[in-house]
């Protein structure tokens, strides 16, 4: 990657920068966010191959990002996403503020909800959306 | 494996001074070609590792010749991969862009936000490569200049972006919200002033976010402490009257008063753990 890079078109190519060690996973995240909401075009795309396997954690996420996306934008689910990344065992809560748990329980969205993962409803807004 | 890339300034026959950074591979022996002797001045390690030149420009050598003894280190790649988008990366770009401006007899302003304004104001390292800012008066003229730079230079088209306007406070047209950071390519030459958001400014617009959702940091709160400390706020009282100077109670979410309480209750206990972890994971 270089200055100003390109940014991941897809949810696979995040996974693949983390594998790789050619970025670290939450950078790689937004950068893909901003593929995404800026190119309508390629949103199908982005998200409909199944990413490879990073850990429970990461993979419960990846699949949530995924199927909250496509809630959100009217696309097809992936099918992918019902079966990747479900072997996360305990809840996790995005932030590490205590005081926040309450907030991210109440509102985070289904699709994270559902996997145990516990963000705020905003957590996938860009400034350039 | 690490590697370095590199800008060269160069005169094209018959047009004006450009500088080139360097995407392609190419080896030692090219570097060395390219800076003569001075190779040996470059670390073993950057030498030994690959170094890049740009495809179209090394086809067509005959086209230009470099007129620089060379090279500005404009970006490094840790052992580990990460990107390391640090102060002189960006101020390269908005350097390239302050010379096209000038070059077509223009002088723009911008005014930066977000993590690019704390990498130039507190020299916060970022892990993305794109630049929050507005820049009304000159739109289309700017959005041309940064569409071409990242044509030549294949970056992200969008690595000037204007998307923060959504965040902004109803007092962003105050100047004293603002501060001039500097002129580029230099202040006999302006083609481009660069304004970044104060600190409490800033402030304000990363507590009126908080945005809670990432898997290994987040980045809003780690700003957010970072701010408050170089602010000097001592206290969530006092936190949420600067936000809101900014933003209207009735914007702000309950998370945000819920945060800064905590984060406040911890700043001390954080500060003594930042004291003691090595300089390189400090934000």
């Amino acid at each position: 990657m270089s200055l100003f890079s390109r940014k991941p078109d897809s949810l696979g190519e995040v996974v693949r920068r983390v594998k790789a060690g050619e970025q670290k996973f939450d950078p790689s995240i937004r950068e893909f966010l901003d593929s995404f909401y800026a190119n309508a075009d390629a949103r199908p795309r982005a998200i409909e191959q199944r990413p490879d396997s990073i850990d429970a954690l990461h993979d419960a996420y990846v699949a949530a990002v995924a199927e909250h996306l496509a809630r959100v934008y009217g696309l097809p689910i992936p099918e992918w996403s019902e079966s990747h990344g479900n072997g996360l065992r305990e809840p996790f809560f995005a932030g590490g503020l205590q005081s926040l748990k309450g907030v991210l329980v109440a509102e985070s969205p289904t699709a994270f909800r559902r996997r145990l993962l516990f963000v705020s409803k905003d957590a996938l807004s860009r400034p350039r959306m | 494996m690490p590697a370095i890339i590199l800008a060269v300034t160069y005169q094209r026959n018959g047009g004006g001074s450009r500088s080139q950074i360097v995407p392609d591979l190419i080896g030692d022996a090219i570097l060395a070609a390219v800076i003569g002797g001075r190779a040996a001045a470059f670390p073993v390690k950057w030498r030994l590792m690959a170094c890049r030149i740009a495809t179209c420009e090394a086809r067509s050598a005959g086209s230009f010749r470099v007129t620089s003894i060379l090279l500005e280190v404009v970006e490094e790649m840790t052992m580990s991969g990460e990107k390391n988008f640090d102060r002189s990366t960006l101020e390269h770009a908005l350097a390239e862009l302050g010379r096209r401006a000038f070059a077509a007899g223009r002088t723009v302003e911008i005014v930066i936000y977000g993590g690019s304004a704390l990498l130039l104001t507190l020299n916060r390292q970022i892990n993305t490569g794109d630049v929050d800012a507005v820049f009304e008066g000159n739109r289309d003229f700017i959005r041309k200049l940064a569409a071409e730079i990242a044509e030549e230079f294949g970056w992200d088209e969008n690595w000037l972006n204007d998307g923060v306007k959504g965040w902004l406070s109803s007092r962003d047209a105050d100047p004293d919200v603002k501060a001039l950071f500097k002129t580029y390519p230099a202040e006999d030459q302006p083609g481009l002033r660069v304004y970044t958001a104060k600190p409490e400014y800033l402030f304000a617009m990363k507590c009126r976010a908080m945005r809670v959702g990432g898997v290994e940091t987040n980045s809003d709160i780690d700003d957010i402490k970072l701010l408050a400390h170089a602010i000097g706020l001592k206290s969530s009282q006092d936190a949420l009257t600067l936000v809101e100077k900014f933003y209207p109670q009735n914007m702000l979410q309950p998370k945000t008063r819920l945060g800064l309480e905590e984060i406040f209750a911890n700043l001390d206990i954080d500060r003594v753990g930042d004291q003691a972890a090595p300089s390189s994971s400090l934000p």
